[in-house]
């Protein structure tokens, strides 16, 4: 009975600490939404300048901004590919839309902590590149 | 008493600070629909959709909170202590690569794992492992080529764990989470 009783205050207590992160979830898929809404994806492509280096950054940080479903950045990929920007480029930009997000920085680092929240962020927009390098060089040597 | 005053002075700034960035987005959406009503409503629409979408996530996320909870806390804490880093890392690289919904909808759950004393690189490779969409595997083939998905994928799996590994150095002395 007694661990029964334990069990539903430990469920209140998850629940509370949960619930308590909520407005801060609501802001991030509120600002999400504009930036869909708002940044016409097609015009992203046009911002690249066609060196493979600058382009990869460009890619890196254009990917930290946008947030959303992974598919979308799949059909921009494409896009920007079709549009003559180098596959290194949409790389990072795919590698960078799925592992950072700095729409999503207030909230975590309001739960994870902001040290935490800068040295990964920071980490991933660097390694978005690494791995955009790696993914190619291995890709050519196969082909 | 003034203590008690203190620390109550602490927890009201820190709820009302929770408020400070829905407010602000908030209020940002204000700005937009006297600009462009028509936009601003169908990005609120798009919101408002999205949440109900990972509503089930929540769910699931409050789920495996109660369950780690229920864990007594010094038993895990002397299994941690006990465990290689690396078995660590790669559970928490197969836990991230399965999970689903957006991230933020995960930080709740990794604060719970931060104050029970895993690490933060492991951490960190849960949230960077997030990336690895297998669900949208085939999708990613579709657009760009099994071996060009299949390279990317191995390739994010391995510097999934190099950014573990780097978080855990540059953290070396994390500050006290309050």
């Amino acid at each position: 009975m007694n661990n029964k009783k334990s069990k539903i205050q430990i469920f209140i207590k998850t629940s509370k600490g949960f619930l308590k992160n909520i407005p801060m979830m609501i802001g991030v898929i509120l600002l999400i939404s504009l930036i869909k809404t708002f940044v016409s994806f097609e015009t992203i492509s046009t911002l690249f300048i066609g060196k493979p280096l600058v382009d990869t950054a460009l890619g890196a940080i254009f990917g930290s901004i946008l947030a959303g479903n992974s598919i979308n950045s799949y059909i921009i990929g494409k896009e920007m590919l079709a549009s003559g920007i180098s596959l290194l480029a949409v790389t990072s930009f795919l590698v960078a839309w799925v592992t950072v997000g700095f729409v999503q920085i207030p909230v975590e680092s309001k739960i994870l902590g902001g040290r935490f929240t800068l040295i990964r962020n920071s980490l991933s927009v660097i390694l978005s590149i690494c791995i955009s390098m790696t993914t190619i060089w291995i890709i050519g040597g196969i082909s | 008493m003034s203590e008690n005053n203190k620390n109550d002075n602490k927890q009201n700034k820190k709820k009302r600070s929770i408020w400070i960035f829905p407010a602000s987005v908030f209020a940002l959406y204000i700005l937009l629909f006297l600009l462009d009503s028509s936009k601003t409503m169908s990005a609120l629409t798009y919101a408002t959709r999205l949440f109900v979408s990972i509503i089930p996530i929540l769910a699931v996320v409050i789920i495996f909170m109660f369950l780690f909870n229920l864990i007594d806390e010094k038993k895990l804490k002397h299994f941690i202590d006990g465990s290689p880093r690396f078995i660590q890392y790669m559970a928490m690289l197969l836990l991230g690569t399965l999970s689903h919904g957006p991230i933020y909808a995960w930080y709740p759950l990794m604060k719970e794992f931060m104050d029970k004393g895993i690490s933060n690189g492991s951490i960190a490779i849960f949230l960077y492992a997030r990336g690895i969409k297998l669900s949208l595997l085939p999708m990613l083939i579709v657009y760009f080529g099994f071996e060009y998905a299949f390279v990317l994928t191995v390739v994010m799996l391995f510097f999934s764990c190099i950014q573990g590994f780097l978080v855990d150095i540059l953290m070396k002395n994390p500050p006290q989470t309050s």
